[in-house]
């Protein structure tokens, strides 16, 4: 009876099955990612605060995020968060991944070391930087004060604080360096020989051969960078709440306060909305434009 | 003065009182370092709740404090409140739900909006009870206290107006506390000062005598009012709420529909928290001076700030648990032109959903029963919203602390009970934050906390 409903081919019966075993992905997809997804869409156009009547406003929330000076201080924070954060990632975990690229001694140690803090998550390193970052008497100032600097108030200063999250950021380099050191050790060795033949030094090779071949490398971890970036989160909710004076109030956390502290649900999602949009356009300009410097070896065109 | 309700509170000072707070005061003022109980009575009161079992109907109590934290007196002597509930009504189980405080707005609305309540909220602070309330999360009480025949006026009048909103009561109140002021004795001392502040003037010279110096660095602050809300301060668990009532100021107007957070007192009261704050380097300098003076804890605890408000309990519960306790005393919180404290309020509220509301009122009630109330204030020197039982604390008579904040309680305001308290609270602390941090004026900061919280406050008025 089964057999009967199933594909008698063996090509039809390899997708059912493949089809079968990825189900739980597919149902988790609709239920906990496609479902909301549309929902905040319907909602961001009502006036949802969870409990009680649910009225249609029309375009009234995204009306008012336009008059809505703390959002607008949110999207500049994330912003500036993300212009910073993006390039300083990208070199640091492409230096990194340059320096242990070749195997010497201790370099898949090395490597190890430097992968091992991306695995933490975002409240261990919070609480690692709440200690770091602590005034004169955290561990970074008294770094720098023994180089006679005297070092900011990082977290507790409104013009330090979001230059703090930045290099908060740089924790995570290791999942950029493996990526990239991926992508190194697929670079064509006899690339590299022809150039040292026609004379090219190491920072030509780099140049000239290297890097165009980690572009595809580069762009999509700067995909992956600015998603994330846009996203960022955990690192407010632990340790400043957006302060101080609003300084790290990143528009996640904005929508956090608007959902779960104010229950206006149907403005909050009006803002996740926005900040999707902006997420949408500027992935999508950096796609555009990333893909005129990005560098396939195999495509035949570049 | 117009009184109200029969107290001897003015009309404008009931309606002042309002929402939250235990935000702060309740982790922060009366969580505690020193344990009432000893290892073996934990462990009776957890073996005893074990033995409750197959009640016809259980009850889910959500609270912020776990029994089995070893550290936490509080989830304990809830634990042994439900034991005695148990005994008393054997046909009743209680579940002992726990969410952190961090999230436990969040928890409970989440839980309530996806249609699995917990049946009982046993610690809602007053700044969260209107809001709830005006947002549907909570169902009023009344019906269940008059078919009860409970007469409400037998708790407070200003401690129930917290959880009361558009005329109908959202929780039981069985705790309250207020603000009285510390001062580290040995400073006095030392300094020669005999008597402690009893005007914003006097605290600040006495200040200026207390503080010590290294070079440009501050290694003991005598006194500074007001910090940026994040992280310890050394103001203590204050707030611009404080000095605006101490500077004669209203935050709201009588009748709940008009904002006055830019009323010229209070102002004037967060213009004087800025400039005494820029006295010791302003805010970054105070942040930094907390990190070296307490380790990011209280510096109180570590003597680094001579004198600093909070809430009752601080001295017997945070200085006396520390290792090394200083010496210290209490008074009533100095004041400019009114003499006012502020109170939190903890109450047990009914979500809305509860699978068992008759059940779940009998434990609202039961908590807010004089035997309970007696055993907080046993245990816990938490002081009754019935006020008949105040002569029954320990100590009453003989704790100064208790002695000084008892007295106060006739100076005491609690927020405003608006639909919007979050709110409320929020631009209160970001508008303290923009004037301490320079920017914005304290009139500038309060007048743009006024029209966004006015704005707030509107969209419950225009559609109730």
């Amino acid at each position: 009876m089964l057999n009967a409903l199933l594909p008698q081919t063996n090509r039809g019966r390899e997708t059912m099955m493949a089809l079968f075993f990825a189900s739980p992905w597919f149902i988790g997809m609709a239920v906990l990612v496609v479902g909301p997804f549309f929902m905040a869409l319907y909602y961001s156009f009502t006036d949802y605060k969870i409990m009680g009547d649910t009225q249609w406003v029309g375009l009234k929330n995204y009306r008012r995020l336009i008059d809505d000076d703390r959002f607008i201080k949110s999207l500049k924070n994330t912003a500036y968060f993300t212009v910073l954060s993006i390039p300083l990632s990208l070199v640091a975990s492409l230096g990194v991944a340059l320096l242990v690229n070749k195997p010497f001694r201790g370099s898949t140690l090395a490597r190890t070391t430097i992968y091992l803090p991306s695995l933490f998550g975002g409240v261990f390193v919070a609480a690692l930087a709440s200690q770091v970052f602590s005034g004169n008497y955290g561990l970074a100032n008294r770094l720098l004060r023994y180089v006679h600097i005297q070092g900011p108030q990082w977290l507790a200063s409104p013009e330090w604080s979001k230059p703090t999250f930045v290099i908060l950021g740089l924790w995570g380099i290791g999942a950029g360096m493996v990526l990239f050191l991926a992508a190194l050790q697929s670079v064509p060795v006899h690339l590299l020989e022809a150039a040292i033949i026609d004379g090219a030094n190491s920072l030509q090779r780099f140049w000239n051969v290297t890097l165009p071949l980690l572009s595809p490398a580069i762009l999509f971890q700067t995909i992956l960078l600015l998603i994330a970036s846009f996203q960022v989160f955990t690192l407010t909710y632990v340790l400043t709440s957006g302060g101080p004076a609003d300084s790290t109030l990143f528009t996640v956390y904005y929508i956090y306060e608007l959902s779960f502290q104010r229950f206006d649900m149907g403005y909050a999602s009006a803002a996740s909305w926005v900040l999707l949009f902006f997420t949408f356009v500027v992935t999508a300009l950096v796609l555009i434009i990333g893909s005129r410097y990005v560098h396939y070896e195999f495509d035949g065109d570049s | 003065m117009k009184t109200y309700w029969g107290k001897n509170f003015t009309r404008r000072s009931v309606v002042k009182r309002g929402g939250l707070y235990v935000a702060a005061a309740g982790v922060a003022g009366i969580t505690s370092q020193f344990s009432r109980f000893t290892p073996e009575a934990r462990a009776e009161i957890l073996a005893k709740a074990r033995a409750y079992q197959d009640r016809p109907v259980t009850i889910t109590a959500i609270q912020p404090v776990s029994p089995t934290a070893t550290s936490d007196d509080y989830g304990i002597a809830f634990q042994e409140v439900y034991n005695r509930f148990m005994d008393a009504n054997p046909t009743i189980g209680v579940e002992f739900a726990y969410s952190p405080w961090a999230e436990y707005t969040q928890s409970l609305s989440v839980a309530i909006g996806g249609g699995n309540a917990p049946d009982v909220a046993t610690w809602i602070d007053d700044q969260r009870i209107p809001s709830l309330a005006a947002n549907g999360f909570l169902r009023s009480v009344d019906d269940l206290a008059a078919a009860d025949g409970m007469d409400l006026s037998e708790i407070d009048a200003v401690a129930l107006s917290s959880n009361t909103y558009a005329g109908q009561v959202y929780g039981l109140p069985y705790y309250w506390d207020d603000r009285i002021f510390y001062h580290n004795t040995d400073h006095f001392a030392e300094a020669g000062i005999t008597e402690p502040p009893t005007t914003w003037d006097e605290a600040v010279a006495m200040g200026e005598q207390l503080d010590i110096r290294d070079g440009d660095t501050y290694s003991r602050i005598g006194y500074i009012p007001l910090s940026p809300s994040v992280g310890p301060g050394a103001g203590g668990n204050s707030y611009l709420f404080l000095y605006g009532w101490q500077n004669g100021g209203s935050f709201v107007s009588d009748d709940l529909t008009t904002v006055t957070v830019n009323d010229p007192a209070i102002v004037e009261a967060l213009a004087w928290c800025v400039e005494v704050s820029d006295k010791y380097g302003g805010a970054e300098e105070q942040a930094n001076f907390i990190a070296q003076a307490a380790r990011g804890s209280n510096p109180f605890l570590t003597g680094s700030v001579s004198m600093m408000t909070q809430p009752t309990g601080f001295g017997v519960g945070s200085v006396e648990g520390s290792e090394s306790p200083v010496s210290w005393a209490v008074s009533a919180s100095p004041y400019n032109t009114t003499p006012a404290t502020w109170s939190g309020v903890l109450s047990a509220a009914l979500p809305v959903g509860s699978e068992h509301p008759e059940e779940s009122w009998e434990l609202a009630k039961f908590m807010a029963s004089p035997e309970i109330q007696t055993y907080f204030a046993e245990t816990l020197a938490w002081i009754p919203t019935r006020r008949d039982l105040w002569d029954s604390i320990p100590n009453a008579t003989t704790d100064p602390e208790l002695i000084v904040g008892l007295a106060e309680f006739g100076n005491t305001n609690i927020r405003p009970p608006l639909p919007n308290s979050q709110q409320l609270w929020d631009e209160i602390l970001r508008a303290s934050d923009a004037a301490l941090y320079h920017q914005a004026s304290p009139q500038e900061a309060l007048d743009n906390a006024n029209e966004i919280i006015q704005a707030g406050l509107d969209e419950y008025l225009t559609t109730s």
